[in-house]
């Protein structure tokens, strides 16, 4: 089989036998990104320093006869806005274009100290504000199952390099959904941990209170691997939790031993009808299996959407406040700072990025503040409630990831309600934190395959990853 | 509804054409009113705000330099004697 659709403890073996080495699997994924230059997934690629260390990994193999951590020699793309130090830092944005990263985000670090080769940085919505990779200063991303589709976003470029075997693991990051949908989207595994699970020092921020760096990978375990080594306490970030980080591998199915919550709200009649029939097929064989499922209530789902949006681009308007033009990024000379300012984020900033930024800078105002924002978190706790008393009767709750199927580029660029509710299963998760993973099922419609979404308790990564093997198994 | 749009957009620092200000100011109105949709929340359904979702601890740092500022200057479009350099303000 060919290293690009091995899992990352395969390649290990096949480096451990001889068949391969650093340098040939460098070469072959920075081949096949050549060949998919069309996808548009990555906005830098960094040959040079990738071949090097492979090299050096090669090299330290030899001589050691021992592979140090299975992540060694691994190449892994990152979203860009992620920190990797002296590299762009672009967040696909105009304003960012040039700036370079004078340090590497905290996940980066963790695995580059693993012997991890950061290969590239991948394109996404501008500043993670979108679901379909269309917002991008740098171009859409396509969907590699069909060209013609968007690869969902904001980590549409992860989701994508990693579904078209660019890479075998890429790290994006989720404020609403944004490795959840792409990676269902592109037809693999996108694990989003609990918020403070892994550091958020050297992610650019959106909105801080939602923002979390997840993982895109084709197999789970390859997901349980990298989520290890970027988990745990980092005193750069103040909203990282000092919460021991368990042993995620070897991963065990425990399909039987969880209880399984399954909630009619979350299944919603203006859904695709052939989704709802997948699901109900799945849930049936689970059933058969011995799985034991639960029929749960979470009433405030409908709300989700709103309070997601209202929430994040209230954080977003003031995260963005800080682009001015003048200790960093884009800047437009003008006659007066006042009109720097003015030239420079108009310029700079994409039509998603300003519109977010006006509806944020609206529900902060004066006379807003209480009709949005405040009502944004009143919203937040009634479902953290809900998924507390759910999580009272059940261990895992399944729920779809996306009302839709992937959709056409282009399609939905001009009615942004639309765009929104691509969201609508991902950001209950995200507004209380919980850790979430999307996996592909063996069902298919127009070649696209149906994911579904795992959630379980904060910091229960474990146990949402040893049930999604489970049902990869199957 | 407009007019508070349009005040806001200056707010946020942004300006846009005359076309292109009609037509976000228009797609802003409508997503304005796809966000009431919350207030559809009834009074006795009501909770009271959930700012953290746990307790966080705020350490605070030593206060001394860890990157070096020439690190964070060379990204900045006009510096002089480690200094960012803008426009007089008065």
């Amino acid at each position: 089989m060919e290293p690009l659709k091995l899992k990352i403890s395969e390649i290990q073996e096949k480096i451990r036998k001889g068949e391969l080495t650093y340098s040939d699997l460098i070469e072959t994924f920075l081949k096949r990104i050549e060949e998919n230059k069309d996808l548009n997934c990555f906005i830098s690629v960094f040959k040079e320093k990738a071949r090097k260390k492979a090299s050096l990994c090669d090299k330290e193999f030899k001589e050691k006869k021992e592979i140090k951590s299975l992540l060694f020699g691994i190449p892994i793309a990152v979203k860009d806005n992620i920190a990797y130090e002296n590299e762009r830092l672009t967040c696909a944005s105009k304003i960012l274009e040039n700036f370079i990263s004078p340090y590497s985000a905290t996940a980066v670090k963790r695995l580059e100290e693993k012997g991890a080769i950061i290969i590239g940085k991948t394109n996404l919505d501008e500043f993670a504000m979108g679901s379909s990779n269309e917002f991008s200063y740098f171009g859409p991303v396509l969907n590699p199952i069909n060209k013609e589709y968007v690869p969902g976003g904001s980590s549409g470029g992860s989701a994508a390099a990693v579904g078209g075997n660019l890479v075998p693991v890429a790290l994006g990051s989720d404020t609403g959904g944004s490795v959840r949908q792409p990676a269902a989207f592109c037809g693999v595994c996108g694990l989003k941990p609990t918020y403070g699970r892994v550091s958020r020092f050297g992610l650019v921020a959106f909105a801080s209170s939602l923002d979390v760096i997840g993982v895109i990978a084709s197999y789970v375990e390859d997901c349980a691997l990298v989520l290890q080594a970027i988990s745990g306490y980092d005193e750069n970030d103040a909203t990282s939790v000092n919460y021991p980080v368990p042993d995620y591998l070897p991963l065990k199915n425990n399909l039987k031993a969880v209880r399984v919550g399954i909630s009619k709200d979350f299944f919603l009649k203006e859904m695709d009808e052939r989704l709802i029939k997948i699901y109900e097929d799945f849930f049936k064989e689970l059933s058969k299996i011995g799985v034991k499922l639960y029929e749960i209530s979470l009433p405030t789902i409908k709300y989700g959407i709103y309070a997601y949006h209202l929430i994040a681009t209230c954080e977003a308007s003031s995260n963005l406040a800080r682009y001015d033009g003048l200790r960093y990024g884009l800047n437009l000379d003008a006659k007066d700072i006042d009109e720097i300012y003015l030239k420079t984020r108009s310029e700079g900033f994409g039509k998603e990025v300003k519109r977010r930024i006006v509806l944020g800078t609206y529900g902060l105002s004066k006379g807003y503040y209480e009709e949005y924002y405040a009502k944004g978190l009143e919203v937040k706790r009634m479902l953290f409630e809900d998924f507390q008393k759910a999580f009272e009767e059940v261990d895992i709750i399944l729920a779809p990831v996306s009302p839709t199927l992937p959709f056409k580029l282009g399609e939905r660029l001009t009615d942004p309600i639309m765009m929104y509710l691509s969201d609508i299963f991902t950001v209950p998760a995200s507004l209380v934190g919980l850790p979430a993973l999307t996996l592909p099922l063996k069902e298919k419609i127009d070649n696209f395959p149906i994911s579904i979404q795992i959630i379980g308790r904060h910091f229960c990564e474990k146990e949402i990853l040893d049930f999604a093997y489970g049902i990869e198994e199957l | 509804m407009e007019e508070v749009i349009k005040k806001v957009i200056a707010l946020a620092k942004l300006k846009f054409d005359k076309e292109g200000l009609e037509n976000f100011v228009k797609e802003c109105e409508k997503i304005v009113e796809y966000f009431q949709k919350i207030k559809a929340l009834k009074a006795n359904e009501r909770k009271e705000a959930l700012y953290f979702l746990y307790q966080f601890k705020c350490p605070l740092r030593e206060d001394k330099v860890e990157i070096f500022k020439n690190d964070f200057l060379r990204n900045s479009p006009r510096y002089k004697e480690g200094y960012f350099r803008i426009k007089k303000m008065l």
